[in-house]
């Protein structure tokens, strides 16, 4: 049950995506969920759809590992929906019962839905195509100017990467130990909400020794290993920007600039055709 | 020569204990020895190497006296950062001590640490990868690899900082038997072709001595209590009185009356002169079959014809049958992968099987929950900190029957009997936390008995364990088996184990089930071995040696020699 959580992994496969600087793909999701914020008419939404595809088609992840991230968040995006549905003020299209769909909620919760669905595969693609380590290498190259402030970034970085690397171990740990607990009689699938964390209450105690005790294997193996924090160390990989990178901060450009043009209208050329509605 | 290593009249205490850990250590270490440290656990002996490796006192606070020189150094003043450059350790958790996502970071760690360029970083990681076997994993992450895999990345973790020191701290844990065997013999090829000075920490003797060794150190609580080569120290009865398991070959010459002397090369069943015992050991180990002839309970768990994949088209379970009969002590082996936990993952109801079917008692299983089949088949985990959740004993022991909803005085009823059981009734007011590792484990063997089921599988019920620890645990499991007629299904490792312990061995190897007789027989057949990554018994070689057939009936004869001692002993121990 604990393996279907499929959020941030990384489909291996040869394409264009998978082979871009992780800067790069950080930079571009950053960018395009900003846009999609930017963005309030149909012609925007049409052009990150554009954007979206070209981006997705271009990583060869296929689509119906696109849409079982989606599965997780459907809940987030069905509430998202009715809420908006049903409780933004204006102009009444349908009213039954206590309930009034406005015309003004109907487009938000479309919008909003859209968005959603677009943000998650949007990332998704990045998670899809970049392995944990490079996105810590790309978190950790673009933080770098907060090292001036004083921030911990190396710190940071190496945490999230051990974090992640140890992310799998404690996954299967706690499937052992559920395991276990299931056979004495525990019963972690009927119930409410409550009930059911409740029963996970038995699991944190093994787990947590477990996980104490590997962090303090792991300090001291690194510890022996002359790791000595972050100061002057090199990468065995560094990251260095390819012509396949700087195409792709074009076109992330020239994508942008389209979606302020197109998306706020700022010419008035949808009102000059005839009004395009929204 | 001047050693590189130097304990002078050396004492270490923890600040944490009261006593000192290690005291009196006078030791002297040369360059390219290769020395083996044993003793049981407790001893003292990681205590002394992570002294080497400046572990202690800088993460482990604690005061020394005497002095200690590792390669010109005092580690106390260079640090464990100084020292890495001198001395390489390898730490017993080969998965907690992976720090890459990737192979090649792994072993590139050290070298991004001391900032060596680029260029030649990746060369010298293709060499080392090169020396370790694994240059064809570079860029493989560490869930991907096998516990071999993984120990080799950990032995070029350290090799890539040319240090001049190796030290492993039990290499052997965790491994099986045929992948311990290639890890003792990559620890010696490396140690030779780069001219290391290599110390080996452990205590499974026989296993260690695999490849020769120059030395032999045997230490007991805190102190070195012998320093030899291995052909003397093999011996001496030190071995005996400090409570390690010495080569079963020896025992076995023991017991026909040999006085083995260090001229005979005892050190490797391979280089024992064995003519001059011969004639001792024909007439020691001849005579009657003494098998039991085998007792025909009813059948308890039958498995027919199961297959099972995780991902479509690579079945990790191909048609296997076996049957398990009441009252048997069962091993189920293989090498990692080969199906095991897969197996008893299946007859716990945690996966449900593509084909085939689980029988208890005659009766199909395929409609009862986990729960259900909880009451019937108890799961004991390898070790106890991976089921206890309950802070003290009585409420852990009787948990499985609150989770039952069994009414309180006929639980607590349960429980006690189940504490009886274990002999841990005297504690069932202590808080779990109280209690030593042997202790715990009876504790989740008893909150399982509680439940009362006919059958326990016990996944590697004593990895890790000296052999103290080993025939604690085994001849409690023993005497369970033999007082309450429970039926015991264990997943091992261990050969020892499997040997004087089970009456039959079923060994899986790729899915299927190759061999399923008396595990005399598996471990005399080199060729199930083979197959399955077991490791023959060093019984063989001498059963060969000596020309006893059939080799197996050999080992038997033997084995049942060893229960009579071992029986003996318990009595001893018992009357007094």
């Amino acid at each position: 049950m604990i393996k279907d959580i499929t959020l941030g992994q990384y489909y291996p496969a040869e394409s264009v995506i998978h082979r871009l600087d992780p800067r790069v793909k950080l930079v571009v999701t950053l960018l395009f969920i900003i846009s999609l914020f930017v963005v309030d008419n149909i012609p925007g939404y049409a052009l990150a759809f554009l954007f979206l595809a070209f981006w997705c088609g271009l990583s060869r992840v296929p689509l119906r590992f696109m849409l079982r991230g989606m599965r997780t968040i459907f809940f987030l995006l069905l509430m998202t929906v009715v809420f908006n549905l049903f409780l933004t003020p204006g102009t009444p299209l349908v009213s039954f019962w206590k309930l009034t769909i406005t015309r003004e909620g109907l487009r938000i919760a479309l919008l909003m839905a859209v968005r959603l669905v677009f943000l998650i595969v949007g990332s998704s693609v990045m998670t899809f195509t970049t392995t944990p380590n490079h996105l810590t290498d790309a978190l950790e190259a673009l933080m770098r100017p907060l090292k001036r402030l004083g921030a911990p970034v190396h710190e940071i970085a190496m945490m999230m990467s051990i974090a992640l690397r140890f992310i799998p171990i404690l996954m299967e740990e706690t499937d052992k130990i559920m395991k276990a607990q299931m056979a004495r009689g525990a019963d972690f699938e009927s119930g409410g909400l409550i009930r059911r964390a409740r029963s996970l209450v038995p699991l944190l105690v093994p787990l947590f020794i477990s996980a104490f005790r590997r962090a303090n294997d792991l300090a001291l193996a690194m510890e022996a290993r002359c790791y000595h924090g972050g100061e002057g160390r090199t990468r065995m990989i560094p990251l260095t920007y390819h012509a396949r990178d700087r195409i792709a901060y074009g076109l992330l450009l020239l994508y942008l600039i389209l979606a302020v043009v197109i998306g706020r209208d700022i010419f008035g050329l949808a009102a000059a055709i005839g009004g395009l509605p929204v | 020569m001047e050693p590189i290593i130097e304990f002078r009249n050396y004492g270490f205490q923890y600040t944490a204990q009261a006593e000192p850990t290690l005291s009196d250590i006078d030791l002297r270490i040369f360059p390219g020895e290769k020395v083996l440290i044993v003793g049981p656990s407790g001893c003292g002996k990681s205590t002394l190497a992570h002294c080497i490796n400046a572990l202690n006192p800088c993460s482990r606070p604690g005061t020394s006296t005497g002095s200690l020189t590792v390669g010109g150094l005092t580690p106390e003043e260079a640090g464990v950062f100084g020292m890495s450059k001198i001395v390489g350790t390898v730490l017993q958790d080969t998965d907690g001590q992976f720090i890459g996502l990737t192979v090649a970071e792994d072993l590139a760690f050290a070298l991004e640490n001391d900032m060596v360029r680029q260029e030649e970083m990746h060369a010298r990681v293709d060499e080392i990868s090169g020396l370790v076997g694994m240059r064809d994993f570079l860029r493989r992450a560490p869930g991907e690899l096998s516990g071999g895999q993984k120990q080799r990345v950990s032995m070029g973790g350290v090799l890539v900082d040319d240090v001049k020191i190796l030290l492993f701290d039990e290499p052997l844990a965790n491994l099986d038997p045929a992948t311990g065997k290639d890890a003792i013999a990559l620890i010696d090829e490396i140690g030779r072709e780069q001219d290391k000075t290599v110390i080996i920490i452990e205590h499974r003797l026989e296993d260690a001595l695999y490849r020769s060794v120059d030395r032999i150190v045997v230490m007991g609580d805190g102190r070195i209590r012998a320093d030899g080569p291995p052909d003397e120290i093999l011996c001496s009865d030190v071995l005996s009185r400090e409570g390690i398991r010495e080569p079963l070959y020896l025992t076995a010459l023991k017991y026909a009356g040999c006085r083995v002397r260090p001229e005979d090369h005892p050190a490797s069943v391979t280089t024992l002169e064995i003519a001059p015992y011969k004639d001792a050991i024909a007439g020691r180990y001849g005579g009657a079959d003494p098998r039991v002839p085998e007792t025909g309970g009813e059948e308890i768990l039958r498995v027919e014809d199961l297959t099972y994949a995780y991902r479509p088209g690579e079945p990790v379970l191909k048609h296997v049958d076996l049957s398990v009969r009441r009252g048997e002590m069962v091993a189920l082996v293989g090498k990692n992968g080969a199906g095991k936990s897969t197996l008893s993952s299946l007859i716990c109801g945690f996966i449900k099987p593509a084909e085939g079917r689980i029988l208890l008692s005659g009766e199909d299983m395929a409609g009862l929950t986990v729960k259900e089949r909880g009451e019937r088949i108890g799961l004991v985990m390898q070790s106890p900190n991976q089921m206890i959740s309950k802070p003290m004993i009585r409420e852990e022991v009787g948990l499985g029957l609150a989770a039952r909803g069994v009414p309180e005085e006929e639980a607590s009823r349960a429980v006690e009997d189940a504490l009886r059981i274990c002999g841990l009734y005297p504690f069932r007011n202590w808080p779990v936390g109280a209690l030593s590792f042997g202790q715990k484990k009876r504790v989740s063997i008893a909150s399982i008995l509680a439940i009362r089921p006919d059958l326990l599988i016990l996944d590697e019920p004593t990895a890790g364990q000296d052999y103290r620890h080993y025939t604690e645990i085994m001849e409690f499991l023993k005497d369970l088996n033999e007082k309450t007629g429970l039926t015991i299904l264990m997943i091992t490792h261990d050969m020892h184990l499997m040997l004087e312990y089970t009456d039959r061995a079923i060994v899986l190897a790729d899915g299927e089930c190759i061999a399923d007789t008396t595990p005399a027989r598996v471990l005399t057949d080199p060729e199930v071995c083979a197959k399955a990554c077991l490791k023959e018994t060093s019984l063989y070689p001498l059963a060969l040696a000596c020309g006893i057939e059939p080799p197996d009936l050999f080992v038997e004869r033997f084995i049942a020699l060893e229960r009579g001692v071992r029986a003996a002993q318990a009595d001893k121990g018992g009357a007094a």
